[in-house]
């Protein structure tokens, strides 16, 4: 008897609660903030290029890093992104902010495309963002457990183009 | 002109009431939540860091011990840590130059990558995932692939972190000097 009474009670404190939380108020789940894994080729091309060889115009090498994705609550519309090669991270003299040495320096957000669409679930996104002549522009896609990046750094002589997937790591992270 | 609807009110202030007791009761309900957690160990290492610093790229010869310079590359990256909570003196690492994190470049002919897990950690198996010893505030990697190995210490504390490495394989060497901070915590 004591049971029934303790889950009865229980279950009325439940249903009190959720009748406490307004329905427009409610967090819808987040399934796209995470770790994401990228791997692909960055091709090179600079005036000159100091890395090729005598029978290379440009230089084309195979990179991997990780990606921070964080679903910017206060703005739906885009995400918040770390560990962009070419945009807040990468070589010093090939990135959109060469002097940045903290994260909040150099914030980089992907816009949803089309403009509007709420993120939860993924989606196509662009990057397109410019510091003193350095620029970046990027185009991609979030599923629920991959990414597709293909972006291009330029400044004056210099172009990098990045065509890179990869995947979201579940370590028991967040 | 508007008219004041006696019912209207009512009806606010009865809502009102009725947010006040929730809130008292979700209020009372956390403080009781929080008061059983109180045992809880404490991880101030678990986070993202932007990480910043050199690179330096060096060659040994065929025929001699002589250490050849070929490139210093001055960069950023992201590095996931996370304090393994069945054993609190590991440290996981993710994203981390010399371990998981780095690029496949060509020097003297060769294809030459500079990182052990290489594209291998694509695939996350626990055979590519880097690990370091943790004491107090310092940690040490010392991990043996095919692909190369890397030796690390570092420091990490108050959401700032230092990093110096070497990646070796097959004659070529890459010291890393990295610091850097927490972007935020994944607690």
């Amino acid at each position: 008897m004591r049971t029934v009474t303790y889950i009865f009670t229980l279950l009325l404190l439940k249903a009190f609660l959720m009748s406490c939380v307004d329905s427009s108020e409610v967090e819808i789940e987040d399934t796209v903030s995470g770790i994401y894994y990228l791997q692909g080729p960055r091709t090179t091309v600079e005036e000159p290029c100091v890395r090729c060889t005598a029978d290379q115009d440009s230089l084309r090498e195979y990179i991997t890093f990780s990606v921070i994705a964080r679903l910017d609550h206060e703005n739906r519309e885009r995400i918040q992104l770390y560990g962009i090669q070419g945009a807040d991270t990468g070589e010093l003299d090939k990135r959109v902010y060469p002097d940045c040495t903290r994260s909040e320096d150099c914030e980089v957000f992907g816009y949803i495309v089309p403009s509007g669409e709420f993120v939860v679930n993924g989606g196509a996104f662009k990057i397109d963002i410019e510091n003193s002549g350095h620029r970046y522009q990027a185009t991609g896609s979030l599923g629920t457990s991959t990414i597709d990046l293909k972006g291009q750094y330029s400044y004056e002589d210099i172009t990098i183009d990045y065509d890179l997937n990869g995947k979201r790591v579940y370590l028991p992270l967040d | 002109m508007y008219h004041y609807n006696l019912n209207d009110m009512g009806t606010k202030m009865r809502k009102h009431f009725f947010k006040s007791i929730c809130g008292a009761v979700l209020l009372g309900l956390f403080a009781l939540s929080a008061s059983t957690n109180q045992s809880a160990v404490s991880d101030s290492f678990t986070g993202h860091y932007y990480i910043y610093g050199k690179k330096i790229l060096s060659t040994s010869g065929w025929f001699d011990s002589e250490i050849r310079v070929i490139d210093t590359i001055h960069f950023s990256s992201v590095v996931t840590i996370k304090l393994m909570e069945d054993k609190a003196d590991t440290l996981l690492f993710f994203g981390l130059p010399g371990a998981d994190e780095g690029e496949n470049r060509i020097y003297g002919g060769f294809q030459r990558h500079d990182h052990v897990a290489s594209m291998a950690g694509f695939n996350h198996s626990d055979r590519d995932k880097v690990y370091g010893s943790l004491s107090d505030n310092i940690f040490e990697i010392n991990t043996t692939r095919p692909s190369g190995r890397l030796i690390a210490t570092g420091n990490i504390s108050n959401d700032t972190i230092e990093i110096k490495g070497e990646f070796l394989y097959r004659g070529i060497k890459v010291d890393y000097e990295l610091i850097g901070e927490k972007i935020y915590s994944l607690q």
